[in-house]
């Protein structure tokens, strides 16, 4: 068995984010992995198993929904659910075979149609546990963390906005983010309330898109080009969709972040992350998302995330660059993809391809991806260019 | 990709789709509802082992596995843990017409939080450790929402 550390992405590819009402699940699959197949200078038939991240049934079932798009008949191609983690753990899934030896050469993907069907916003409400209120939906639930955040640490509704500020900013550089444009602390501070606090620019945007991935180990890497990127380390953790249940659930952080950046930052060797990690791709669904997560994988102390943010040290410049794509908030977030779509970014920037929102001098890259109302599922993957 | 509309018209097919589902509760929570329902009480159930309350009950303590035969009494009082006013209509999953309030409620007697509304007051007001006393409606069909919401009390 090889270790997880000899995990290496050779090709990686994503569609433009957004309301991609003219593209279909296999449009979209199609250009997303012909295009990291590309990158990584292989013909499909190279590919020996895949994984597809999908949560929504309407979106797609089984190996299947990768199969028909890419026609890669005969393998074994697995579909990973896991809430808004389904693309990393299909990722995460990937990496694991190829540690393991079983395979060589393997493609990880996600893919998430959301428009057209049927529905406003995300189809979460009306249905699920018997006493829980029904209708509670993803900006209710993460609405209420602020309340507590706010009295425990002082946070306020305009430190939330500076996410949304800087998240905008970077990705309005960025070609494949659903928005490309900035927005102002005034315009975020004035939006709509959705659920309070959490007003319409504190909420990321229903996309549709897909992103790919090639992966292989490092051995096989050096055939295909110098700058492959590696696992450095990895941390999946699972909580409860009932936290409410549990005692001592304080809305002050979300747990599997907590408990997914351990595992991964043990496996790395991380143990100061603001100076360790250049950049972090950090699940900002919904701002006060980010701010309890930058807090959680510890790269500002808990109860800081807001005016860590607001001074800028997240800034593309700042100590951590956190969500140099623009994040879920301003590049999108099609479910299924998003964790793919943050590997992608990753990547790119590790290579020193990220066009106009290169973080400098890049060398340890995270993606950390948040599932569930209200963080249920967790996965942290870091990355680097450090051979 | 888009170019094509300009040679052939774009054909659109209409979907609908409708999912009518039964869910059966279980021995506990039936329990639990038919005591909400007949009596207009709210009942907690206790861990034998470590003596957590749990509210709305569950069939075994989430940390012990133990079973849950104690049934505690409450009496429906609680304090808000946090909320959030939900200021966005989505016709057909909303319990009421926004603004309104959904709140974690701790209930006194018990150890766990339960989500509900918040009534009878102006949304704003809505604070962190408010006191809430529950206001049922008259005809219950063994619902949580036979528990119309939670409102204010000094």
């Amino acid at each position: 068995m090889a270790d997880l550390k000899d995990v290496a992405v050779i090709g990686v590819g994503a569609t433009k984010f957004g309301e991609n009402f003219d593209w279909g699940v296999d449009d979209m699959l199609t250009m997303a992995c012909f295009e990291a197949m590309e990158d990584a200078k292989i013909e499909p038939e190279k590919l020996e198993a895949g994984w597809i991240g999908i949560q929504y049934p309407f979106t797609g079932f089984s190996g299947a929904t990768l199969s028909d798009a890419i026609k890669t008949y005969d393998i074994p191609i697995t579909h990973t659910e896991n809430y808004c983690v389904s693309g990393l753990d299909a990722f995460r899934n990937a990496c694991l075979a190829v540690a393991s030896e079983q395979f060589d050469m393997v493609i990880a993907c996600g893919v998430e149609k959301i428009t057209d069907q049927g529905g406003r916003g995300l189809p979460t409400a009306g249905f699920g546990h018997p006493v829980q209120m029904s209708g509670l939906t993803a900006p209710s639930a993460f609405g209420l963390a602020f309340p507590r955040h706010a009295l425990a640490f002082g946070t306020t509704k305009e430190h939330l906005a500076h996410v949304a500020v800087k998240n905008h900013f970077n990705g309005a550089v960025n070609p494949k983010a659903h928005f490309r444009r900035e927005v102002t602390l005034e315009q975020v501070m004035k939006a709509p309330i959705i659920s309070g606090p959490l007003g319409l620019l504190d909420c990321c945007p229903i996309s549709d898109g897909s992103a790919a991935a090639i992966i292989t180990r490092t051995d096989i890497a050096k055939k295909y080009r110098d700058d492959y990127v590696t696992i450095k380390g990895m941390g999946f953790a699972a909580y409860t969709n009932l936290m409410m249940y549990d005692k001592n659930f304080d809305y002050l952080a979300w747990r599997p972040t907590v408990k997914a950046a351990e595992k991964a930052y043990a496996m790395a060797g991380i143990t100061d992350p603001p100076n360790e990690v250049d950049l972090a791709e950090c699940h900002d669904c919904f701002t006060i998302t980010e701010i309890l997560n930058v807090e959680d994988l510890g790269f500002c102390k808990k109860g800081d995330g807001g005016p860590a943010t607001a001074e800028g040290r997240f800034n593309i410049d700042g100590q951590v660059a956190i969500n140099p794509s623009g994040g879920l908030k301003c590049f999108g977030h099609p479910i299924g993809a998003t964790g793919v779509r943050m590997v992608y970014e990753v990547t790119k920037q590790l290579q020193g391809r990220a066009d106009g929102r290169q973080r400098e001098g890049a060398k340890v890259g995270m993606a950390h991806n948040l599932g569930g109302l209200g963080g249920v599922v967790c996965g942290v993957v870091i990355l680097t260019n450090e051979k | 990709m888009a170019d094509w509309k300009s040679e052939v018209e774009e054909v659109v097919f209409p979907g609908k789709i409708c999912v009518p589902y039964s869910w059966t509760v279980g021995s506990t929570l039936s329990r639990w509802y038919v005591q909400l329902r007949d009596d207009g009480e709210i009942w907690a159930n206790r861990c034998p082992s470590c003596g957590t309350v749990y509210v709305p009950p569950k069939i075994k303590c989430i940390k012990c596995y133990k079973d849950m035969n104690d049934w505690v009494k409450l009496p429906g009082t609680g304090t808000i843990e946090t909320f959030t006013v939900v200021n966005k209509e989505r016709p057909g999953l909303d319990p009421k017409k926004p603004p309104f309030v959904y709140a974690v409620i701790k209930m006194d007697g018990a150890d766990t939080g339960m989500v509900h509304l918040i009534g009878g007051v102006e949304p704003e007001k809505v604070k962190v450790g408010m006191r809430v006393a529950p206001v049922l409606e008259k005809e219950r069909d063994g619902h949580i929402t036979d528990i119309k919401h939670f409102k204010p009390i000094a």
